[in-house]
């Protein structure tokens, strides 16, 4: 007798017995446990185990191998057979196969759609090759969100004095000049950086020293496009370019290539940071107080913010302003940059989720067609096997019949993106620049996807399908029992809850945006025209200005103008600009306020209401020092009335007192997903960035009419640009209505696959009633008893969706809501339609199937067989 | 000479089972080899090399008893044939024919 231990491992003989051939199996088999037991006599039983398992591999060699091909037919005719079954099957179901299609390569497609937008996203600046030592320099208030601004002298600071911080540069924007050259006049977006930044970034250099450049007096770094408007083909580098307005030349030092559409820096000339215009040389700009300046640092490999917490801290400590020493550095890493900046982290996440429901949605209702439709084709099955097909050949004519809707679903479905790909690119505003490489990737991972597919959908099908015992297939497909049944409901109440789940998030967003679009802005924002002014624009910008300054006058006599007013920033367009303030009398009140500058007349025309106190005096000369804050403020300073106060606007310089003449309504002056924040106002009296013109009701053409005649007069570089405040702030909400569109879209679509799948497997399982409805019939039934009793348990379907989806969808919409400081409560009533619409796809799917059995006549039925 | 187209590994199991006689099977052909080589060969290799001697018509097989060791599976003898004795016969004319024929002073070398 042998003793237990020298029974080989299961497994691996098991193995062997599947792939030996049979000849061979009795001797080898022999050999091996032989083998087997002298081994065991040596070796421990873990070694022994693999020792076996190796002996095994080892038999892997095509002499000893089993045929996988069933010698008795030749391949190749039986998959030519099987291709023209297929084909002849595919036709005699027409409208499934086109169901089938359809919803398998729309699936695809917009799967592979939202992927690409999703992929685009997320390479966000991943192209610099330190992207993940480099960081964003900002600055936050305790328990505050940080921003992306920082002190000018800090980033040159945090490079001095702290060894993890390589490399550092600051980000500077410029009210950009005209340059020309005789070829061409630009006016392009210019940065000012540190030499650091060509170390930093990878931005690539097509001709000259891009470094050099940028620590050179008076050379610029332009892109190629701006290179080809200043210079035509001829080449750049060394060239001399001329600013417009100051006629002060510079020299071309390098050349890049243009930015690549993933960088969140886009800027066409870059300068360093030793040629900064004069205001920015003003210690009074250039302090350790003025929060304005974007900047980025490199830490050292392997050193993350958090481990230099200490010593970040030791910098405020050292450098900032006294009353700045509650601010932290926040060292944010570069990725975020463009999440934060845009703030579509969790769009893209939604985005991806729902590419990947619908795409599951598709291919679920692929596999539960199959399913279904195997179940008619049992006669089709039987005849074959009586007529001596194997189980193998049976299996590989539903795979292989699968794998044929699948590839052509994936072709069609590639058409589809490539047709879809431009409106794509300018619905989201994005340049995917797809290489070569990238339609290999997809078209490569989409095939694998549908080959995936094609085989489950076949081989469900047919495993059962061939499982039948040839009488009881003849006998005819009614006596298929409810196998299968379970698994196509799962999938069915799968499919709709997804449904239900994308439908109640496209409403929400609808909601929202509706509500942010609806939403009192607690101003007059209608009938509000503003004027953008670059003082660049024209040759003369101070004699210009004072111009248009002299329009507050000269409106008065223009019939439909209310008033008209000047400032630094319009609602919709105020800057990011901080500055902390403190109350005179007691300075350890202090506070971080936004700050705007604006001309007297400006709460007037926009239709501000004032609290308490008042606006800004124009004859009043005391009024050049004071301010207009907010509620938000006052609330946050903790003060009952502005009666006699003053707020200390300390530069390093020391403190200038600024009395606080009123305090407005916290009107809107961003996008409502923000909240608004702690602002103050600023008069100005001769430099501002915009006009406000307040018009009356169906004056629009007139009053545009006149500003255009006026603004020609001024001779200004670049034609009249202006916005209407209101349509401002609805353009704001763009990015959500385009979320909102493709919602939508996706749903419909999510909804209608949904349905076809749903409409195609209702009418195979209402086929298997045929006679059950007939005796029904014949016994009496009327057609509402008998569509109510079909209906019914497809309608019990949708209802376990609805409970499955609604927590769900509860959880994600209430996340993404959050992401807006003022939006609309979860309102039941919004899943209650989602659901009912889901419902109603679902009724109208299976009650045209219903009624359609229930009018058969019952003869027809009951004489089948 | 040139129908006798042995590989090396193939020549060494024919003259292994040639020695072992009337006790050649799997098993012991295997540990016979692993005897005079000094390493192990798998069943794997063995048996690919037995089946293409088959093929070739050098080896004869025939199924031993039934008996309740190695789980009750027969054992298949091999013998080899006069074929197979031929062309080894041949092999072995031809190296003694080539070992006659090195002149004496490379021997001397090695």
């Amino acid at each position: 007798m042998r003793s237990p231990q020298f029974v080989p491992p299961r497994l691996p003989m098991r193995f062997f017995r599947a792939i030996c051939k049979a000849d061979f199996l009795e001797e080898i088999e022999g050999d091996l446990l032989e083998i087997y037991e002298q081994k065991a006599l040596e070796n421990s039983p873990k070694n022994l185990k693999w020792l076996f398992i190796w002996e095994i591999a080892l038999l892997i060699r095509p002499k000893l191998l089993k045929s996988f091909i069933p010698s008795s037919v030749n391949p190749f005719f039986m998959i030519q057979d099987h291709l023209k079954v297929s084909f002849r099957n595919l036709r005699k179901y027409r409208a499934y196969t086109l169901i089938n299609l359809l919803g398998l390569s729309l699936g695809i497609a917009a799967s592979v759609l939202l992927f690409l937008v999703v992929r685009f996203e997320r390479s966000f600046d991943n192209f610099h090759a330190n992207s993940a030592q480099l960081y964003v320099v900002g600055e936050s208030e305790a328990g505050g969100k940080p921003y992306f601004q920082s002190k000018v002298p800090l980033a040159p600071k945090l490079k001095e004095g702290l060894p993890e911080v390589v490399l550092s540069t600051r980000y500077g924007g410029w009210d950009s000049p005209w340059l020309e050259t005789n070829n061409g006049r630009v006016h392009e977006v210019i940065k000012l950086v540190d030499p650091d930044f060509a170390l930093m970034f990878d931005f690539k250099v097509k001709e000259g020293d891009f470094q050099q450049t940028l620590s050179t007096k008076d050379q610029l770094a332009i892109t190629e496009t701006v290179a080809k408007k200043l210079f035509g083909f001829e080449p750049a580098v060394g060239r001399q370019v001329q600013e417009s307005q100051s006629k002060k030349t510079w020299l071309v030092g390098a050349v890049l290539e243009d930015l690549p559409s993933n960088s969140s820096m886009q800027f066409d000339v870059l300068t360093g940071w030793d040629n900064r215009p004069e205001w920015l040389r003003d210690p009074e700009m250039a302090n350790w107080y003025n929060t304005f300046m974007p900047a980025f640092a490199m830490l050292e490999s392997g050193v993350t913010p958090e481990k230099i917490d200490d010593k970040l801290a030791k910098i405020v400590a050292d450098n900032f302003a006294n009353k700045q020493q509650d601010i932290a550095i926040a060292l944010l890493p570069l990725a975020a940059y463009r999440t934060v900046d845009t703030d579509n982290a969790s769009i893209v996440n939604l985005l991806a989720i729902v590419a990947v429901i619908i795409v599951s949605i598709a291919s679920v209702n692929f596999i539960n067609m199959a399913t279904a439709q195997a179940l008619v084709r049992i006669r089709e099955v039987t005849i074959r096997k009586v007529l001596g097909s194997n189980r193998r050949q049976l299996i590989s004519q539903f795979i292989i019949e699968s794998l044929m809707v699948n590839f052509l679903a994936a072709a069609l479905a590639w058409l589809v993106v490539y047709l879809m790909l431009p409106g794509l690119e300018e619905r989201f505003s994005i340049e995917l620049q797809l290489t070569t490489l990238d339609y290999f990737n997809l078209i490569g991972v989409s095939l694998m996807f549908v080959f995936c597919v094609g085989l489950l959908s076949g081989l469900f099908p047919s495993f059962y399908a061939t499982s039948i015992k040839p009488k009881e297939g003849l006998n005819g497909a009614g006596s298929v029992g409810k196998s299968g049944d379970v698994v196509r409901k799962s999938l069915l109440v799968f499919q709709f809850a997804a449904s239900i789940f994308m439908m109640a998030g496209t409403l929400v967003v609808w909601k929202q945006i509706q509500f942010m679009k609806e939403q009192d802005l607690n101003f007059a924002d209608g009938q509000l025209l503003a004027i953008s002014v670059n003082s660049e624009n024209f040759s003369d910008s101070e004699k210009v200005l004072k111009r248009i300054k002299l329009w507050q006058d000269d409106y008065k006599a223009v019939p439909g103008v209310g008033s008209v007013s000047f400032g630094y920033n319009v609602p919709g367009r105020y800057w990011d600009n901080y500055n902390r303030l403190t109350d005179k009398d007691d300075t350890q009140n202090g506070l971080h306020m936004k700050q705007a500058y604006v001309a007297d007349n400006y709460f007037e025309t926009l239709g501000v209401k004032f609290v308490e106190g008042r606006s800004f005096d124009r004859i009043l000369a005391s009024d050049s020092n004071a301010a207009v804050i907010n509620k938000k403020a006052m609330e946050a300073l903790g003060w009952e009335s502005i009666e006699g106060k003053y707020l200390c606007d300390g530069g390093e310089a020391g403190c200038t007192l600024v009395k606080v003449v009123g305090v407005t309504e916290d009107f809107h002056y961003q996008s409502l997903k923000n909240d608004i924040e702690p602002l103050m106002h600023y008069p100005i009296q001769d430099f501002f960035n915009f006009v406000v013109i307040r018009f009356e009701p169906g004056k629009t053409q007139e009053v545009l009419a006149r500003v255009e005649a006026d603004w020609r007069e001024l001779q200004s570089y670049e034609g009249l640009d202006y916005f209407f405040v209101d349509q401002e702030f609805a353009a704001m909400y763009a990015e959500q209505e385009r979320i909102g569109f493709s919602a939508a879209l996706f749903s419909i679509l999510a909804l209608i696959i949904a349905s076809l799948g749903l409409f195609s497997v209702a009418s195979f399982m209402i086929r298997r009633k045929r006679k059950e409805i007939s005796i029904r019939k014949v016994m009496g039934a009327s057609l509402s008893e008998l569509a109510v009793s079909l209906t019914k348990g497809y309608l019990l379907l949708v209802a376990i969706a609805f409970v499955i989806a609604i927590p769900a969808s509860y959880y994600l919409m209430d996340n993404f809501l959050q992401g807006f400081a003022y939006h609309i409560a979860l309102d039941p009533a919004i899943f209650v339609a989602a659901g009912g619409l889901v419902l109603l796809f679902a009724l109208i799917s299976v009650g045209l199937i219903v009624l359609r059995a229930a009018k058969e006549n019952p003869v027809l039925a009951l004489r089948d067989e | 000479m040139k129908k006798t187209q042995l590989g090396e590994f193939e020549e060494i199991v024919l003259l292994t089972i040639a020695v072992l006689h009337n006790d050649a099977y799997g098993v012991s052909i295997k540990n016979e080899l692993e005897r005079r080589l000094g390493y192990g060969t798998s069943v794997g290799a063995l048996q690919t090399a037995l089946k293409r001697l088959e093929e070739k018509g050098y080896l004869d097989s025939a199924w031993g008893e039934t008996s309740n060791v190695r789980g009750g599976k027969r054992k298949k003898y091999y013998k080899i044939t006069a074929s197979a004795q031929k062309a080894l016969q041949e092999i072995k004319d031809i190296r003694a024919q080539l070992w006659s024929e090195i002149p004496s002073i490379v021997l001397k070398f090695t």
